[in-house]
């Protein structure tokens, strides 16, 4: 039996010491008050972390979401799809009247559909985007030219199917996701509520910070659904509501961190790493459990060779325990050690946006029942140590019957991350 | 003791000592010292029928001693049993077998040396409660008697350990209410509604955020399976003063000394009762009373029910609204209705569209305030929603639904 974190020093009492005062220091970080709380209160920006289209089967399996504004103050969004690895594919700004809903399949984007709504301006007879007698409708001059998008060309449209699918991009001449060997499209989507249309994304200069485009309205609810006809499966969760304080994070972490030189000037509040997810493996549920796992890579990524994959890939696992019912604990032999050994599985979570199954290679266990401690931390390129963020959901499955989606259990928030719980 | 295990121990007290999610106002999965069911039900005339399963998990490496307390949906306590859980442990229920008359078997250290009931791992602390001697392990079953009269008192019925009723009769033989779970320091035969002895100083509870757990409902008949976390109801210890809403406030005088943290009074819904779903939308409500409920004579309704909604708009996707509306207006001006009783008890379910839900459109959103103006200890009224969209014969999706405010500092808006 293995041990989650294998350190480079030698004594059991150095690494008690150093593992007691990681801990002491983690839990005495200073809190920010009322936005470190991963609540489903409306948020600033939605993450969607995780979706799946399936190209070859039209009635296949695919993702739902919807955007709903929370506010009677009407509000301009920025959607933008990434690949599982991260790479922005795509971005197209929505606009919300107030107490407006907006309803998305992400087939249709992959069909070459958007979304079509436009502001006051865009829009003056309100056909497009109309509103009840209790919503505001303003106009946004600045989407002039952009709303309502007109449906992707066809370039775009195969751009968008080859980056998500692993495939190389034709307008990229390069690829930007994992190739699966199949034909579906996956990702996760990312909706920050906007003072302006454009065309950047985060990371983009003049996205954060003062001027940028990203604004700090914490007026953004909605919900997720993935559903799949042929096999009878639906399960649904809400999308993940990010609250902004564009005063509450300076220097510190920050969900869009990567993008902003860990500045906090994003003002979004941060995930925290570390997550229990309980699984079943056998009873009701018999096609077992997923998990819905998005986390932090720590870079910018930018399209790749195909044939490659980012330099960071894998993302690795600090900690990785799985227990059953009687707590009897299944552990990996895992990172960091210098020289890196060979790895017990191909890989564990690889990408930023990832679907695994309970009990297959990358998450096994012995057991079928109990649940699994997870840290998503991994060592970072110019740290010591990486307390990514993460998220990660459950879903459960029975064959041909009904399944159960639901998030896993934090065991920290983003600003008070703990260290990997030192099992060993 | 080796010194690997005193510094495991170490750590874990450590990770406990320290308020991990530190908003006292927040509705967040974080471990708790309290778990929530909000609402349960089980078909009692179908062995196979539609049940609600639940788990309890203990995040912690430390062993820690629970209490389960079973309520009607009017909030009128049936049963209350211990369940202790050594460190990372898990018990799943199945309430089906509860209303058949098995209690789960667990047992500490001192009830169990041999580690047969509640066996433990090796990174799991195992310790004995003395005060279980005697309580632990549960027996086997309950008593025929006591049984029929849970299952009377879920259903509407007569109860007669209770002497008289204690639930709504809906007609069926659904056995409906909800459960809670409070970490606690003994073995106990108390339930939150005692007048002293809970709470508070000397009091059984304990403030370990510590509980996680996730709730299931499984309609083999009808290929439904849908399921949620848990509500999370978080102690801070100290952190609230008399006054404040907390969410046992009702049971301890609005003085605070529960510690738990309050839920919200207003909440965003969206459903669908058409289209991929056709089988319409339930809405999930636990919402709180703000009385102390006691059993009541057969063919009445206790006092302060039906419950009503303090205000709600109904929104369609492309924002056209109707309202019932008794805001906006002071919590303690209000008039009292006559809005729709939608969530007239304190548990329940409600299918969009229905008599008892109305809504003009077939998609769209509830803007719902929950918080009825009462007087008194407790004058802002918590609750929490799910939301369950179905298709016919073919799937279920549930979620929580979106809280608005906090209980902590409620709003009394309704657009």
């Amino acid at each position: 039996m293995g041990r989650t974190l294998t350190l480079p020093w030698k004594s059991a009492l150095t690494r008690c010491v150093l593992a007691l005062t990681l801990l002491t220091v983690a839990t005495a970080a200073p809190a920010v008050a009322g936005i470190c709380s991963l609540d489903d209160r409306p948020g600033a920006t939605l993450l969607l972390p995780y979706f799946e289209v399936d190209l070859d089967h039209a009635d296949g399996r695919t993702t739902l979401f919807s955007v709903n504004n929370a506010s009677a103050t009407a509000v301009l969004t920025n959607v933008v799809v990434w690949t599982d690895l991260g790479v922005p594919t795509f971005t197209f700004p929505l606009y919300l009247t107030g107490y407006d809903v907006q309803t998305f399949n992400l087939r249709d984007l992959f069909a070459g559909s958007v979304a079509k709504t436009a502001s006051a301006a865009q829009d003056p007879s309100d056909t497009i985007s109309p509103k009840g007698f209790k919503s505001q409708d303003i106009a946004f001059h600045s989407c002039d030219g952009f709303l309502p998008p007109s449906d992707l060309p066809a370039a775009v449209r195969d751009h968008l199917r080859a980056a998500h699918t692993g495939q190389s991009s034709p307008v990229w001449g390069a690829c930007g996701g994992q190739n699966r060997g199949d034909h579906i499209a996956r990702g996760y989507v990312t909706i920050d509520t906007v003072s302006r249309c454009a065309t950047t994304v985060p990371g983009d200069p003049g996205y954060f910070g003062p001027g940028g485009v990203a604004t700090s309205q914490n007026i953004l609810w909605g919900d997720f659904f993935y559903v799949d006809p042929a096999k009878v499966y639906a399960d649904g969760e809400n999308l993940i509501r990010l609250k902004a304080d564009p005063a509450a994070f300076a220097g510190q972490r920050t969900f869009y961190g990567r993008y902003v030189n860990g500045s906090g000037a994003d003002g979004r509040q941060p995930l925290p790493p570390d997550w229990a997810a309980r699984f079943l493996a056998s009873g009701a549920f018999t096609e077992g459990t997923d998990l819905i796992v998005w986390r932090d890579s720590g870079q910018v990524t930018k399209p790749f060779p195909c044939g490659h994959l980012p330099s960071w890939y894998p993302l690795l696992l600090s900690a990785y325990v799985a227990f059953d019912e009687e707590e009897n604990p299944f552990l990996l032999p895992v990172f960091p050690i210098d020289p890196q050994p060979p790895l017990p599985a191909p890989s564990q979570l690889p990408a930023e946006a990832n679907r695994l199954q309970v009990g297959t290679e990358p998450l096994p266990v012995p057991f079928d029942f109990g649940w699994i401690y997870l840290h998503l931390g991994h060592f970072g390129f110019n740290q010591p140590f990486d307390l990514s963020q993460g998220w990660v959901g459950v879903a459960m499955k029975a064959g041909g019957r009904f399944s159960v989606g639901f998030g896993a259990t934090p065991l920290s928030t983003g600003c008070q991350p703990n260290n990997p719980q030192p099992f060993n | 003791m080796n010194a690997r295990f005193t510094c495991f121990l170490i750590a874990a007290v450590l990770c406990m000592a320290a308020p991990v999610l530190a908003d006292k106002c927040s509705l967040d999965n974080g471990p708790a010292a309290t778990l929530l069911l909000p609402y349960f039900e089980v078909d009692l005339d179908h062995p196979g029928g539609l049940t609600t399963l639940f788990s309890v998990n203990n995040a912690s490496a430390t062993a820690i001693l629970t209490n389960v307390v079973i309520w009607t949906d009017l909030g009128v306590p049936t049963l209350s049993f211990p369940v202790y859980l050594t460190g990372y442990d898990v018990q799943s229920f199945n309430l089906r077998d509860l209303f058949n008359g098995v209690l789960p078997h667990t047992a500490t250290a001192g009830q169990d040396p041999s580690d047969t009931l509640s066996p433990r791992g090796q990174f799991s602390q195992d310790v004995n409660f003395a005060s279980c001697t005697g309580l632990l392990p549960l027996p086997s079953a309950l008593p025929p008697a006591f049984l029929a009269s849970l299952r009377a008192a879920h259903t509407g019925k007569s109860s007669v350990v209770l002497g008289g009723c204690a639930g709504q009769d809906l007609g069926d033989n659904l056995a409906r209410g909800y459960v809670t779970v409070d970490t606690v320091n003994q073995c106990t035969l108390r339930t939150p509604n005692f007048p002293s002895g809970y709470f508070g100083p000397g009091g059984v509870a304990t403030d370990q955020n510590v509980l996680w757990g996730d709730f299931i409902y499984v309609d083999p008949a009808n290929s439904y399976a849908d399921g949620e976390n848990l509500v999370r109801i978080e102690a801070f210890p100290g952190a609230f003063k008399p006054g404040d809403a907390t969410f046992y406030g009702r049971y301890v005088n609005g003085s605070g000394i529960d510690d738990r943290e309050p839920l919200a009074t207003t909440w965003a819904s969206r459903y669908a009762i058409a289209g991929t779903f056709s089988g319409g939308t339930d809405l999930i409500v636990w919402r709180e009373s703000g009385r102390i409920v006691q059993p009541f004579a057969c063919g009445t309704m206790p006092p302060g029910f039906p419950l009503h909604i303090g205000g709600e708009s109904i929104f369609d996707e492309q924002e056209h609204s109707t309202s019932v509306q008794t805001f906006p207006c002071g919590p303690f001006s209000c008039p009292a209705g006559p809005p729709p009783d939608s969530f007239p008890a304190e548990a329940g379910r409600a299918h969009v569209g229905s008599p008892a839900l109305p809504t003009p459109f077939n998609f769209g959103w509830f803007f719902i305030n929950l918080s009825q103006p009462v007087s008194g200890a407790v004058p802002f009224l918590q609750s929490w929603v799910g939301t369950v969209m179905k298709a016919q014969g073919k799937f279920s999706a549930g979620f929580s639904a979106t809280p608005l405010d906090s209980a902590c500092d409620p709003q009394f808006f309704v657009p």
